[in-house]
């Protein structure tokens, strides 16, 4: 166990971990060029293990992912620190200096797990109280039939990627079943006379909702991992009340954002079915009265975008107006809202937030003071016997 | 009985396995308030998002002819919007759109209550959409549909018309009072669309 615990704090860990962290960037730097960012900060860094390059036939070489080489350094670094360390008032700074490292690290672990990035897109005059995904799209089907309020049962990606072998996915509180009998990742539908010059594509097939009703056809396509990349998710989707199947459904992400809801009815109830970027829900709306755009005059340089909203907040007493510029986040609800893009047609003007969730964002900066507090300690220190062996000389 | 350091580590590398962890994916369920979802699927007034395939899909459908009436000031078209219109002075404009989409876009019932959305109404009972609907056949699509929505000084005035697989919408709303005065031109312009033979 001593002889464990000797390596685990050893200098030549230390410095293997750093060149294993170095290899990770490189690595990480080649594939982000083909895969785009998501994806290699997810592969590389949000993972224990990793293969570069990501996808390829043959050879491919092994390497730490990021979670395994940041937290055996955060080991050596503990274990160094007990193995050389001596407590004294002289050392404070480095002790101070070393906690603030290590809240460094575990920050990354956190923001790493918890951070979440989602857009908000409020039209002129409108109100929106939830927020989309970038990159997971999600099966749901919702029960419209109450008056005030509609029941939404969600089915995450990652669930769906798993297609058929997912099973008969039950739909809590619903007297419906749901089979994935298809699901791509990048599938844009067409209509049925494109379909014989696409390659690959074929007629959905299916008996229910749009896709029966116009013979839609969809045409799978590899994941594109471009950072502006749109690609189109579509899955085929059965659904079963207890054994009897109801029909299938042809869904989309992009027939979900411009196509009216398909709808069926089934005892007495009416439901929506459709594939959409995954929603973020909270507890209160934003309410654009009116979105800015100003240009350099005479120019088409912009110079400021800028969102008035205002927040209605049923935790608040009273609605708050606010405006959300280029660098001027608004922080609401342990979550925050960013100033990131907008559309304007002749249907009229809308704004899109960038909205970022990090509940340990404020650790970054108590480590970066802590790191700062202990040099200054220890050099302070330092200093403070230079300065008084010199006046003793 | 373990030393202080191996179980401070062993603290530390329990932290990091579990703020490591990745979700189980699970089917969630919740609720949530009408009034949070938009009126249309994207926002109710932001642009409708058109994928290359829906543009496609747009492309093959027969294309009507039309007059537009003097005084419609035409605004671009994109791939969904076949035709884009302004109408009347500033400040009180109406605006009149051409719009297609594959089958029923979800039948008449969801876009009855999408428009009286869009105006800031509650959706309609089978009752309240009955009488917001009317006949109006046009020339190549003899069961299209004229429906008449009006609320809070804001008005539309729209024709689905079903033709060839697709489904055509000729949308004029703004405020009521434009949207009235620009009716006869607008029944003008239903009057003068021309569907192609199906293919």
């Amino acid at each position: 166990m001593k002889k464990f615990f000797h390596h685990l704090g050893s200098m030549r860990l230390t410095v293997a971990l750093l060149l294993a962290a170095m290899a990770l960037v490189f690595f990480g730097t080649l594939d982000q060029t083909r895969y785009g960012i998501h994806l290699v900060q997810k592969s590389y860094f949000e993972s224990w293990l990793c293969v570069f390059p990501l996808k390829a036939d043959g050879f491919r070489l092994p390497l730490p992912g990021g979670f395994l080489v940041g937290s055996l350094l955060t080991l050596n670094l503990l274990a160094a620190h007990f193995r050389y360390f001596r407590p004294s008032l002289a050392r404070a700074g480095i002790a101070v200096t070393h906690a603030g490292v290590l809240l460094l690290v575990v920050s990354g672990f956190l923001t790493a797990a918890l951070q979440r990035e989602t857009l908000m897109r409020i039209g002129e005059g409108e109100s929106a109280g939830w927020s989309s995904d970038l990159h997971e799209s999600e099966l749901v089907v919702i029960d419209t039939s109450a008056p005030d309020e509609d029941r939404v049962v969600a089915v995450p990606e990652a669930l769906l990627r798993r297609e058929s072998a997912a099973g008969r996915i039950e739909l809590p509180g619903m007297p419906l079943k749901a089979t994935i009998r298809a699901f791509h990742a990048n599938a844009p539908v067409v209509g049925p006379a494109m379909a014989g010059s696409l390659p690959g594509a074929r007629l959905a097939g299916v008996d229910n909702g749009l896709g029966a009703g116009s013979r839609l056809a969809f045409a799978p396509l590899a994941e594109d991992f471009s950072p502006n990349a749109r690609n189109s998710r579509t899955a085929l989707v059965e659904l079963f009340a207890g054994d009897t199947s109801l029909g299938t459904w042809l869904v989309n992400t992009d027939l979900a954002a411009s196509m009216p809801a398909q709808t069926l009815e089934h005892a007495g109830r009416t439901y929506e079915i459709a594939l959409r970027m995954k929603r973020t829900h909270f507890p209160f709306t934003l309410h654009l009265t009116k979105f800015t755009f100003d240009k350099y005059p005479g120019t088409e340089i912009p110079r400021n975008f800028a969102s008035d909203v205002i927040i209605r907040d049923p935790r608040e007493a009273g609605e708050r107006a606010v405006t959300i510029s280029m660098n001027k986040p608004l922080r609401h609800g342990g979550h925050t809202f960013y100033q990131a893009a907008f559309n304007q047609g002749s249907e009229g003007t809308a704004t899109t937030l960038q909205v970022v969730r990090n509940p340990g964002y404020i650790l970054p900066y108590l480590a970066v003071g802590l790191v700062g507090l202990g040099m200054t300690i220890h050099f302070g220190i330092a200093l403070a016997r230079f300065l008084a062996s010199r006046a003793g000389k | 009985m373990q030393s202080a350091p191996i179980r401070t580590i062993i603290a530390g590398a329990g932290l990091i396995l579990l703020a490591g962890c990745e979700d189980n994916p699970r089917v969630v369920a919740y609720t949530v308030p009408k009034a949070a979802r938009p009126a249309s699927p994207a926002t109710g007034t932001a642009p409708m998002a058109a994928s290359p395939g829906m543009t496609q899909a747009v492309a093959e459908f027969d294309t009507p002819t039309w007059v537009a009436p003097q005084g419609w000031r035409a605004q671009p078209s994109s791939p969904m919007r076949k035709g884009d219109w302004k109408i009347g002075p500033g400040g009180a404009e109406a605006l009149m759109a051409v719009t297609v989409f594959a089958g029923d876009v979800g039948g008449l019932p969801a876009n009855v209550n999408r428009w009286a959305q869009q105006l800031g109404m509650p959706a309609l009972s089978a009752e309240q959409r009955q009488k917001a609907v009317s006949p109006r056949p046009l020339e190549g699509s003899p069961d299209a549909v004229l429906v008449r929505l009006s609320h809070d000084g804001r008005a539309t005035l729209a024709i689905s018309a079903p033709h060839g697989g697709a489904t055509w919408f000729f949308k004029l709303s703004g405020p009521a009072s434009t949207v009235a005065e620009a009716e006869s031109d607008f029944q003008k312009f239903a009057d003068s669309v021309r569907f192609p033979a199906s293919r």
